[in-house]
């Protein structure tokens, strides 16, 4: 596994251990040419960054997942997904995502600017990148939701 | 008194685990969304203590730093950082402008606590 895979892992697992309270255990790993064809489904938080590390995570989420979280922080179920504190809390988990995964590079030497979370919701959302030769699928479980979160992630490193 | 803590973050979900982490001390917490909203309530509420993310629309946390710092009316208050964009770079540009510490997203609540005691006396909330 590329580091910034496992980076990306880690960090998954460290943001909603510490923001959430909830274990989470990747179950699912593939890159390059293993990653299956078609679009992401649900609601897609997304991370760009650039400097020596340069490309972009995505944190993809069905809508009873993300009600789910929303419930377990605010405490009351949202009437629907689309509510903004629905997409604010996607849009922050998938920054401190990104945030500690860039920590985790940066150490290596590969530092970069974080862009500012963009939320996507639709049935066929294709991400790709013409020249991002690090390029994960991570699939997680969250057991005690009984939910699954799946986070794809396109990287470039600058020597 | 309640000590005031002006939390200055695009993200709700940040306003809320720090006011929800904060309950039990004797502290107010207020909030802005952006850089330029924390600099009007900065001045206007005088907080003990701001809170500020680095990445937010509007104005970001490193130009409101300086703004904040540039002003005689807000340039005293303590300012430490919270943001996940924790880089070498932006920790230094953000001591250079005068915050007293870089919090990395994402944060325990006892994280937050020893962070903000080092400069100010949260205390209990009275029974």
């Amino acid at each position: 596994m590329h580091f910034v895979c496992d980076f990306t892992q880690k960090a998954v697992v460290a943001v909603y251990d510490t923001m959430l309270n909830l274990k989470v255990e990747p179950i699912s790993h593939l890159e390059g040419a293993d990653i299956p064809q078609g679009g992401l489904i649900g609601m897609v938080g997304s991370v760009s960054f650039a400097g020596k590390i340069t490309g972009a995570l995505y944190m993809t989420y069905n809508e009873s997942l993300a009600c789910k979280l929303a419930e377990r922080l605010i405490g009351e179920k949202p009437k629907s997904w689309s509510e903004p504190e629905v997409t604010d809390l996607i849009g922050e988990i998938t920054n401190m995502v990104s945030g500690d995964m860039k920590r985790r590079t940066a150490a290596l030497g590969f530092n970069g600017l974080l862009a500012p979370p963009l939320i996507m919701q639709g049935d066929n959302i294709v991400v790709e990148s013409k020249d991002a030769p690090i390029v994960a699928d991570n699939i997680f479980r969250i057991p005690e939701l009984n939910e699954e979160l799946r986070v794809r992630v396109f990287a470039k490193l600058e020597p | 008194m309640p000590k005031k803590i002006l939390s200055i973050d695009d993200s709700r979900m940040v306003h809320m685990v720090i006011t929800k982490t904060l309950k039990p001390l004797d502290v107010e917490v207020l909030t802005a969304v952006n850089g330029q909203e924390g600099i009007e309530k900065a001045e206007k509420e005088q907080p003990d203590l701001i809170l500020l993310d680095a990445t937010m629309p509007v104005m970001d946390g490193i130009e409101a730093l300086a703004a904040l710092k540039a002003n005689p009316a807000t340039k005293n208050i303590p300012v430490v950082m919270l943001s996940a964009d924790s880089g070498k770079d932006n920790i230094e540009r953000a001591t250079q402008l005068g915050a007293l510490k870089f919090i990395a997203k994402p944060f325990t609540g006892d994280a937050l606590v020893a962070g903000l005691s080092a400069y100010i006396d949260l205390g209990q909330k009275a029974a």
